[in-house]
């Protein structure tokens, strides 16, 4: 008989649902409806927007490094000239993965830690000078994981 | 604008599939009242994720969706408090016996809850949930090879117990 151990196991039927649970799904049809999945990234975006922004803020509010000062403040020190960004480049020194965050309850996001080398050039209204800066800077990039 | 299914569509696929999303709940619960929980908690789930108005979410969904609050409910200590107050999943009968079937369905029965859980699990998609072995794979986080062996082991190790109890 073992031989036909596959067909004896396809003849079994799971057992029915006991009545009380089966009404019961029949009742859940109504928080079925199917979220769209533009409505389930608009969410994740807007959960990564209010992450980013908070990193931003903090940055922009945290106390210069003493003798480096912000890209915004060179141009109008310069003795009255006036400098403007002509080019910029940006390399990636470093990624790191910091961790998983949780900006909604299921829904996790790696938080990964990029640091940049800002390469900035600017040239004096008149064309008489130019002036170059480079920095580094810290970025931290919430990636929404899809989880199921 | 979302839309909830239509009742009839709703109503006729708990009818084909209930059972089987069940079936596959218990295993993977530690409890009756937990099964009933993750049954229904992952059916509205699966359609808010994978459904559509007039299309219902694919199995595998359903299956893996199950599997992962059923992890969920594991971890929760409120729960455990419960389930220590509730039967055991081994006292209900997770098949329709016929009655001409005399007692080997029940010792068959009996044998496919004996078998170690990585064997089960694999053997409940495969027949009852009629998945294939890329799709159990996708599931359960393996390989399609891994899959087919743990199958194969899995029947062979119902054979030898079948052989033991009706030679």
């Amino acid at each position: 008989m073992s031989d036909d151990i596959e067909q004896r196991l396809s003849r079994l039927r799971p057992a029915a649902l006991p009545p009380g649970l089966m009404g019961a799904c029949r009742s859940a049809r109504s928080t079925a409806a199917p979220v769209k999945s533009s409505l389930r990234w608009w969410l994740n975006g807007l959960a990564a927007a209010i992450l980013i922004s908070g990193l931003i803020a903090y940055s922009l509010h945290r106390p210069a490094t003493p003798g480096r000062p912000s890209v915004a403040h060179i141009p109008v020190q310069q003795m009255g000239r006036v400098y403007t960004p002509v080019e910029s480049l940006n390399h990636l020194l470093e990624v790191d993965e910091v961790g998983i965050v949780f900006p909604e309850p299921d829904r996790p996001c790696r938080l990964v830690r990029c640091v940049w080398l800002d390469d900035n050039t600017y040239h004096e209204r008149t064309g008489a000078s130019t002036l170059r800066m480079t920095q580094s800077r810290e970025q931290f990039v919430p990636v929404p994981l899809e989880i199921y | 604008m979302d839309t909830i299914p239509a009742p009839d569509l709703w109503n006729s696929w708990l009818a084909q599939n209930a059972s089987k999303f069940f079936l596959y709940a218990r295993q993977q619960a530690r409890s009756e009242a937990d099964a009933e929980d993750i049954l229904q908690e992952s059916l509205v789930e699966s359609w808010q994720r994978g459904g559509q108005a007039n299309q219902p979410p694919a199995a595998a969904l359903v299956f893996a969706t199950i599997r992962r609050r059923a992890i969920d409910f594991a971890r929760s200590a409120d729960r455990r408090a419960k389930r220590e107050l509730d039967h055991g999943v081994s006292a209900a009968r997770w098949f329709t016996i016929s009655d001409g079937a005399g007692s080997i369905d029940l010792e068959l029965e009996d044998a496919v809850k004996g078998l170690p859980e990585i064997y089960r699990e694999v053997i409940t998609l495969k027949v009852w949930g009629e998945l294939t072995f890329a799709e159990i794979a996708d599931v359960l986080k393996l390989s399609p090879n891994t899959a087919a062996s743990r199958y194969r082991y899995g029947i062979d190790h119902l054979r030898q117990v079948m052989k033991a109890v009706a030679p």
